[in-house]
């Protein structure tokens, strides 16, 4: 028994639950487009990815609420020896972590499918990059503000107190992160910009999108709007991540090893 | 009683929950990294509450205030009438902006001396009844200046000291 096994032991029903729910809709989707109607599986797979996609966001919830299993939790006897700080977190980071990148790739590569399927043309890298993009700048962020949440409690007897804390903590954590972003994407002006992606929908789709009739080039479009798309919320999520990450492995060590 | 008295009972509510967790977080623990963590947060949320409230304070004030004046406030252009496709206008940066992927027909008039730059791919524009081939143009505009546009894309008209063609 490892960290990792360990964490998956405790969060198997969550994470096997999010993927089975993901790969049941693609299994759906997919049926849809090779019955022959990508059109409206197009339309079908926008409004399910707006459904599905909050999900994720069960995640962090249920780390910030489960700390079972700590150093002298119920399944401490499963491990032979004391975790570091570091190891701990990075387990529990990093099983979530994997678990939110796969169900997103999910999601993202057979909203890609449907979408090249029914005449749909964009970049190569486009499905990919924004998947790394959300992944960075807004998922590993919020998992790792989970694990602190949850650590925050345990720093405080059970109680009220705990509680009022750590929310007015994660809501101060939260008004910084889009402070920080704000003055990153004002003030950072040499930081490098991605590309306008190159987007087609061709009138036959149009339609099923709640676009007005006609080819749209999203490129086009929003080029005289934009320059490129800024990557500072990428490295101010990577900062930020990092941050609570150090915070965590401390909290940890303070909280749970005493 | 002031129309804000319900947003300021909202703000108190939230400034006493962020006050209290900072107190509650800072005395409550044995652990060095939970206190300063919390404390920090809970007080930079505490000092963002006041901002916010402070700022939409004012918004009632000179929204209510009987010498309302639109002059400060107002864009230094407007449009008699506007047609356009995935449009933008508005400020950006130290700009005032009109984008537009496609604009089919619109009429512009300045309301102030600025400078401006306009530019667009293809498609025909007037400046004051003389017409532009597409490209790029800065320039100073008059009060009253007319721009009249007939089907151009890729439309970008910036309005401020900082309008350039870059």
């Amino acid at each position: 028994m490892n960290l990792i096994t360990l964490e998956l032991r405790k969060h198997r029903m969550l994470a096997g639950g999010l993927l089975l729910v993901a790969l049941l809709w693609a299994a759906w989707i997919a049926r849809l487009v090779l019955a022959g109607d990508p059109l409206t599986s197009v339309a079908i797979n926008v409004g399910f990815l707006f459904a599905l996609a909050p999900a994720g966001l069960l995640v962090p919830i249920v780390l910030a609420r489960t700390l079972s299993g700590e150093a002298a939790g119920p399944l401490a006897f499963l491990l032979t020896s004391p975790r570091s700080g570091l190891a701990h977190v990075a387990a529990r980071f990093g099983v979530a972590t994997a678990t939110l990148a796969a169900y997103y790739a999910i999601l993202g590569g057979v909203s890609a499918w449907v979408a090249s399927s029914a005449g749909i043309q964009y970049d190569a890298w486009l499905p990919w990059a924004t998947w790394a993009y959300v992944m960075i700048a807004w998922v590993a962020p919020t998992v790792i503000l989970g694990i602190v949440y949850g650590l925050v409690v345990a720093a405080y007897r059970p109680g009220r107190a705990g509680q009022v804390a750590a929310v007015a903590s994660v809501f101060g954590v939260f008004k910084v992160w889009s402070w920080l972003d704000g003055q990153a994407m004002g003030r950072l002006g040499f930081l490098p910009e991605l590309p306008l992606p190159r987007v087609v929908v061709p009138r036959e789709v149009a339609p099923f999108l709640g676009i007005a009739p006609g080819d749209l080039d999203l490129q086009r479009a929003l080029q005289p709007l934009f320059d490129g798309v800024p990557t500072a919320p990428v490295f101010v999520g990577l900062l930020l991540s990092a941050l609570l990450f150090w915070i965590a492995v401390r909290l940890w060590e303070e909280v749970e090893w005493a | 009683m002031s129309v804000f008295f319900p947003m300021a009972v909202f703000y108190a509510v939230l400034l006493t929950l962020a006050l209290r967790g900072a107190w509650l977080g800072w005395t409550r623990s044995k652990s060095p990294t939970a206190r300063y963590f919390v404390a920090a947060m809970a007080l930079a949320w505490a000092v963002f509450i006041g901002v916010e409230a402070w700022k939409s304070y004012q918004v009632f004030e000179t929204s209510l205030s009987p010498e309302l004046t639109f002059t400060e406030a107002a864009p230094p252009l407007y449009h008699e009438y506007r047609n356009c496709r995935v449009c933008y206008e508005g400020p950006s940066g130290d700009v005032y902006v009109v984008a537009a992927s496609k604009m089919q027909d619109a009429l512009y008039v300045f309301q102030r001396e600025t400078p401006y730059s306009l530019r667009f791919a293809s498609g025909q524009v007037k400046l004051n009844g003389r017409a532009l081939q597409p490209g790029c143009y800065t320039g100073e505009a008059k009060v009253k200046d007319t721009l009249e546009v007939t089907g151009a894309t890729s439309f970008r008209l910036e309005v401020g000291e900082e309008a350039s063609c870059d």
